[in-house]
C-alpha cells in the first residue's frame, strides 16, 4: 500500500478515481451519496497523475479517493447539508480542510448523506432519506455522518470526512465498524463547514484504521487565519509500526458503565480493555461525577448556538425562498421560507434553542449548562492528572433499526450519552472497533485523551488496534 | 402530564414567532410536546450545584488571534449573488419585499 497505507502502491489517481466512482454506483442502494463530484474528481486525479514522481512523492494523499460530509463547501459542488433549505445551494468556495486534501494530493469524489444540518443520531433527519447500514440495511448508520461512514464500512472510499458536534463521527464510526476521530477544538479549521455548534463543531477523519485516521489528519489539520479557533498546536506524529501500550494508564468510569448500556457493549468494552491490559496498559478508576449532566449540557449549550446559526436561512442571499403569494411582507418571507426548508428536528433545535436564550430563561437553562460545562471539562482535567487516556463504549447500543426511535426526540438524544462530553470540554477523541455483538453488529471502544495530545491518543488508540488483530468487514 | 403547563401553545408561538418559524397546527401540538418533555429533562440541571463556577467561555487556550486587518481578494459580486433566489446583478443587490412605503 502506499499513500498513506490508504490506496495499493502503484496505482494511479485516476484508476483510483474510477474504483471509486464505479463502487459509488454499485453502492446506490445505501443512499449514503449526495452528489458525486465526478468531473471534479477526474481533472484533480489527472493532474496528480501529471505530476513527475518527486512532485507526487511529496503529496501525503495522492491519489486517495475521499468522501467528505455535504455539510463542506467545495467550490462549484453542491452542498445540502442534508436539507431542503440547501437543496439548490452551489458552494462558491472550498472548505479549508478541502483545499487541504486537495493539496495532499486527495480525490475527493462524493458529498455524503448526513442528518439535516448534522443534527441527529440516525442519519434518519436528512432530507434526501435515511443511510443503510452496510451491515444490516434495515439498521441506521449512526449520525449525523452516516453517510461518510457507511461509504468507508462498506470500502466505496478508503477514506471520508465527517464533522463531529455531539458525536457525529465516532457515532457512526462504532455503528459501521470503522475508526472516527474528532479531534481537539482548534486542531482544523472550521471554515467552510456549515455551521451548527460553533463551540463544538470539529471535522474529522473517518477510516478503516487508527493509522490512516492519522494520516487523514495531519493533511487537513492546523492553524487557519479564516478561523479564529484554530491555534498553533503542537503537531502530532503519526503512530509508527512499533507502538507499544507498555506504561499506557488507561481511566476507566465504572459507574458509567453500571446502567443504560447493553450487555454485549459492555462485555466487549471489558474485553477491550483486558487486551490493552495485557499489551502492558494500566486500569484506573475514574469519576467523572457530572458526566450524567452532559446530554442537558450539550443540548441546551448546541441547540442555542444553533438557533443563532440558523438564523441566516432567510430566504435572501441563498437557501430556499417561498414563492411569491406565500408572503406579503419581508417578515413573512423569512418564516415561509424558513418553515418550508426546515425538517422537524431542526425547528424543534432552533425551538429549543431560541426559547433557552429568551428573557426570562436564559440565567435558568443556557448559563447554567456553560457552568455545568465548566464542571466536565474540570472532572476531565482531574482524570488526565492520574491516567493517559479514559475508556468507555463510544455508543451505549450498536446500531438500532431504522425509525425505532424516530418518535422519540428524548431517546434518540440519549445515544449520544459517552460523546457528548468530548465536545462540551473541546478534547480529542477516538473511536476503535473492538467487537461485534450477539447479532453481528460492531461496537466501538472510545478513548478520550487531554486536549491536543493526539499523539497519544493515536497510540494508544494503534496500539490497542494492532493487540484486536484485523476486524472484519460487513457482508 | 405537568410538564405540559410549562408549554402552552401561546409560549410555543411566542417562541416560533422569535425564531421566524410558521408552524402547522400539527406541529405546533407535536412540538409543543416534544419540547415540554426534553425542557423537562433538561431541568434537572437545576440540582447541579454551581455557585462560583464560571461559564465556559473559550473552549482552547490560546485561541482567538485576530488576522491582520488587511484586504484580501474574497468572492466577486457575481459568486455572492449566484445562490440568491431573486438578485439584481447591475447594481450588485438582493432583492426583498418592499420594506418602505408598502
Amino acid at each position: 500500500m502506499s499513500a498513506a497505507d490508504l490506496i495499493p502502491a502503484g496505482t494511479t489517481a485516476l484508476a483510483a478515481c474510477e474504483a471509486a466512482l464505479a463502487a459509488i454506483a454499485d453502492a446506490r442502494a445505501l443512499n449514503a451519496v449526495l452528489t458525486v463530484t465526478e468531473s471534479r474528481a477526474r481533472a484533480h486525479a489527472a493532474a496528480v497523475d501529471a505530476m513527475d514522481d518527486t512532485d507526487r512523492a511529496r503529496l501525503p494523499l495522492a491519489g486517495v479517493p475521499v468522501a467528505i460530509k455535504d455539510n463542506i463547501c467545495a467550490r462549484g459542488t453542491r452542498t445540502t447539508a442534508g436539507s431542503r433549505m440547501l437543496d439548490t445551494f452551489i458552494s462558491p468556495y472550498d472548505a479549508a480542510v478541502v483545499e487541504r486534501l486537495d493539496a495532499a494530493g486527495a480525490i475527493i469524489v462524493a458529498k455524503s448523506n448526513c442528518d439535516e444540518f448534522a443534527m441527529g443520531s440516525s442519519n434518519e433527519n436528512s432530507a434526501f432519506g435515511a443511510v443503510h447500514n452496510p451491515w444490516d440495511p434495515t439498521r441506521t448508520p449512526g449520525g449525523s455522518s452516516g453517510g461518510s461512514a457507511a461509504l468507508v464500512a462498506a470500502g466505496v472510499v478508503p477514506a471520508a470526512l465527517g464533522s463531529d458536534t455531539g458525536g457525529s463521527i465516532r457515532q457512526p464510526a462504532s455503528f459501521c465498524g470503522i475508526v472516527g476521530l474528532k479531534p481537539t477544538y482548534g486542531r482544523v479549521s472550521r471554515y467552510g463547514l456549515i455551521a451548527y455548534g460553533s463551540s463544538l463543531d470539529q471535522i474529522g477523519p473517518m477510516t478503516r484504521t487508527v493509522r490512516q485516521a492519522a494520516h487523514v489528519l495531519a493533511a487537513i489539520a492546523g492553524p487557519d487565519p479564516r478561523d479564529a479557533t484554530t491555534v498553533t498546536a503542537p503537531p502530532f506524529e503519526v503512530p509508527g509500526r512499533d507502538v507499544r501500550l507498555q506504561g499506557l494508564r488507561v481511566g476507566v468510569a465504572r459507574a458509567l458503565l453500571a446502567d443504560g448500556v447493553d450487555d454485549d457493549v459492555r462485555a466487549s468494552i471489558e474485553r477491550a480493555l483486558a487486551t490493552m491490559v495485557e499489551g502492558g496498559a494500566t486500569l484506573h478508576d475514574i469519576e467523572l461525577p457530572h458526566a450524567a449532566h452532559a446530554i442537558p449540557t450539550y443540548y441546551l449549550v448546541a441547540t442555542a448556538e444553533a438557533s443563532a446559526n440558523l438564523a441566516r436561512y432567510d430566504g435572501v442571499r441563498f437557501g430556499h425562498r417561498a414563492p411569491a403569494g406565500e408572503y406579503s411582507d419581508l417578515s413573512s418571507m423569512y418564516a415561509a421560507s424558513r418553515s418550508a426548508g426546515f425538517g422537524a428536528e431542526v425547528i424543534r433545535r432552533i425551538l429549543l434553542g431560541t426559547y433557552v436564550l429568551s428573557a426570562g430563561y436564559y440565567e435558568a437553562y443556557y448559563r447554567k449548562a456553560q457552568q455545568v460545562r465548566t464542571l466536565i471539562t474540570r472532572d476531565y482535567e482531574h482524570a488526565f492528572s492520574s491516567v493517559d487516556v479514559v475508556a468507555m463504549p463510544t455508543a451505549p447500543t450498536t446500531a438500532f433499526r431504522l425509525g425505532e426511535k424516530m418518535e422519540d426526540p428524548l431517546q434518540m438524544y440519549l445515544a449520544d450519552v459517552f460523546t457528548v462530553s468530548a465536545n462540551l470540554s473541546g478534547l480529542p477523541a477516538i473511536s476503535v472497533p473492538c467487537g461485534l455483538d450477539g447479532q453481528g453488529l460492531p461496537i466501538g471502544l472510545q478513548l478520550t485523551a487531554p486536549a491536543f495530545a493526539e499523539t497519544l491518543l493515536l497510540r494508544a488508540a494503534a496500539g490497542y488496534e494492532d493487540a484486536r488483530g484485523a476486524f472484519p468487514t460487513p457482508g | 402530564m405537568a410538564p405540559m403547563d410549562r408549554f402552552s401553545t401561546e409560549e410555543i408561538d411566542r417562541v416560533a414567532a422569535l425564531a421566524h418559524l410558521r408552524l402547522t397546527e400539527d406541529m405546533r401540538n407535536r412540538l409543543g410536546a416534544d419540547l415540554a418533555q426534553i425542557l423537562d429533562y433538561v431541568s434537572r440541571l437545576a440540582s447541579v450545584p454551581t455557585e462560583g463556577v464560571p461559564l465556559t467561555a473559550h473552549i482552547v487556550e490560546g485561541a482567538g488571534d485576530l488576522r491582520g486587518d488587511d484586504p484580501v481578494p474574497s468572492l466577486s459580486v457575481h459568486d455572492a449573488l449566484a445562490n440568491a433566489t431573486a438578485a439584481d446583478e447591475t447594481t450588485g443587490l438582493f432583492r426583498v419585499p418592499r420594506v418602505l412605503g408598502a
